[in-house]
């Protein structure tokens, strides 16, 4: 009799199945969400994420220029300075390299200042000179200049504004016109 | 009655529960106290040599591609090493110097990295829903409880039996008070759920409901801004590295007789850059060869038309004097014009490995034309 009247005490209440069913919808609308969230979201491979260095003062640069000199990034304060990261045996290098020296002979405001990316010193000069290129070019014996900008593998390029700010990190070959694009742009905004 | 004793509700469960609720904070705080201990003792009793090791194996390889830095033989490799030997010398902590690796790489660097990019809102989602089921459910079960305390049909019921049952006399007395309570409560019941009622004691539950939709859009908001927030610089540059990179990828299907993959990437490059002349280079030289293959003079046609933009566009690329070269002197049958694009691209002083591939066509263009071959090509 006890038992009879409990268990409809318990029945008329909206008790532990109507709690269920509201859990499981919960976790339903859930699940339906994080779906959503996930369809939406860009695949790990196709994300594109800035360098760190961006807007921050560019890393020291010091060392000896192919030719014997001694170089060093602060020589160049007060303006742009386009610091390239290429090896002799990058083909992107080479299809970027006449770009590059285009680029240097045609814009007197923006200098260009290339790193020797895991190459020789004799390797890289040669290649620099097949091209003409007449700009300055420092070698990085141990890798250090690559690493403390991040350099994966070259070619790499950073547009560093005349306040010594990394502006902007190009991966893989530049263009003429889009490095005189960059400058444009940057000049466009005070720099 | 010693059955009605028996089933009295809620001692012998409650019991169980505190002492459940013991066993989980003991075994909590044993797992604290174990976790603080391993945290505290990591890095005593290190040695140097151990703590490059252990460094470098969190460090990925940055040439490769999920390598550590440990484990890989790469120039690369070489210096994230040669760097962090330097740093343990100079006394910097372990956390300092992948500090500083991942200043100039971010946080691709580190094998682990943690999660980005909306990741760590991916990551605190289960547990936020998590937190609210329980919530829910905590709330559910303490109105429950409540309701059990307050409500005479539960909470009172066996109380009242027990007296109404001492009485054998008021036994069914008791019984049909109860009838007749479960026969209001019915009715409240029925009432309640055609009142607004119901839907004011559920309020926690729309609530948590609207904070995980919430929850939710706003992470969806939050990554679709991400996106859109990048400064015009780096987009710019970006959106430079990502055509470079679609167009080698495209050279590279196109090197392995990929034709349409590689025609398809370009395209998707030219629908975003009308005037990339690379793009417009292969675009056009990859038509010319479908054209040729299928002796179809109209792709050939079209495969020129992309390669006469590109020289005009970028009179400085070799690639599309050479190929402009080819069309005109094998399809076209204009020496004079083949010539004037096969001097304008040794001029532009191509790469070796490039001139050795196509010298061989470039050499009998000059010498049906009559005039002497260039020395670079000799």
């Amino acid at each position: 009799m006890t038992d009879q009247l409990r268990k409809k005490a318990r029945n008329l209440k909206t008790g532990p199945k109507k709690t269920v069913r509201i859990i499981a919808a919960v976790m339903g609308l859930f699940l339906v969400g994080f779906a959503v969230l996930l369809a939406t979201r860009k695949p790990v491979s196709m994300q594109t994420v800035a360098s760190p260095l961006i807007n921050k003062a560019a890393p020291a640069i010091s060392g000896t220029s192919l030719d014997g000199k001694k170089v060093s990034l602060g020589s160049y304060s007060g303006q742009f300075v386009l610091v390239n990261f290429f090896a002799s045996w990058c083909s992107p290098c080479q299809d970027e390299e006449k770009a590059l020296v285009q680029f240097s002979s045609s814009s007197p405001s923006v200098n260009v200042l290339g790193v020797v990316f895991d190459d020789t010193n004799s390797s890289a000069a040669g290649f620099l000179h097949r091209y003409g290129a007449n700009y300055q070019a420092v070698s990085d014996p141990n890798g250090q200049i690559a690493l403390s900008y991040g350099v994966s593998q070259p070619p790499q390029s950073y547009l560093i504004a005349p306040n010594g700010v990394i502006l902007t990190e190009i991966i893989g070959p530049v263009s003429f016109a889009s490095l005189n694009q960059l400058v444009d742009i940057a000049k466009s905004r005070g720099f | 009655m010693t059955e009605i004793h028996s089933e009295n509700m809620g001692a012998v469960p409650i019991r169980r529960v505190k002492l459940l609720n013991w066993l989980l904070f003991l075994v909590v705080a044993v797992i604290a106290v174990g976790i603080a201990y391993a945290i505290l003792s990591s890095g005593s009793h290190v040695t140097s040599q151990q703590r490059v090791v252990q460094i470098e194996s969190e460090v990925k390889c940055p040439s490769c591609d999920g390598v550590s830095a440990l484990d890989s033989n790469t120039a690369g490799a070489f210096a994230v090493r040669s760097f962090v030997e330097k740093q343990v010398k100079a006394g910097e902590s372990n956390s300092q110097i992948i500090n500083a690796l991942e200043a100039s790489y971010g946080p691709s660097i580190l094998m682990s990295p943690p999660a980005a990019n909306g990741g760590t809102i991916m990551v605190l989602l289960p547990f936020v829903f998590a937190a609210v089921v329980m919530g829910l459910t905590g709330f559910f079960g303490f109105r429950r409880r409540r309701h059990r305390a307050d409500d005479p049909v539960v909470g009172d019921l066996v109380p009242e039996l027990e007296i109404s049952i001492k009485d054998e006399d008021a036994a069914e007395k008791g019984a049909a008070e109860v009838e007749e309570f479960l026969a209001g409560a019915r009715q409240d019941e029925v009432s309640g759920q055609n009142s607004f009622g119901r839907i004011r004691r559920s309020w926690p539950l729309y609530l948590g409901m609207l904070l995980i939709v919430a929850g939710v859009g706003s992470a969806i908001w939050v990554l679709r801004s991400q996106d859109n927030s990048q400064k015009q610089l780096v987009a710019t540059a970006i959106q430079a590295q990502n055509e470079a990179q679609t167009i080698l990828k495209a050279r590279v299907l196109a090197n392995q007789g990929q034709d349409v993959q590689a025609l398809q990437l370009l395209s998707s490059v030219l629908e975003v850059d009308p005037n990339q002349p690379v793009a417009l280079t292969y675009q056009g030289w990859l038509l010319r060869q479908a054209g040729e293959k299928d002796n179809n003079s109209a792709l050939i046609g079209q495969g020129q038309q992309f390669l006469e933009k590109a020289v005009n566009l970028d009179p400085g690329y070799p690639d599309a004097h050479v190929f402009l070269g080819f069309v005109l002197f094998q399809d076209r049958h204009d020496l004079n014009g083949a010539i004037d694009q096969f001097s304008a691209f040794l001029a532009d002083k191509p790469s070796a490995s490039f001139i050795s591939a196509t010298k061989s066509v470039i050499i009998s263009a000059y010498k049906q034309a009559g005039r002497p071959v260039p020395p670079q090509l000799s």
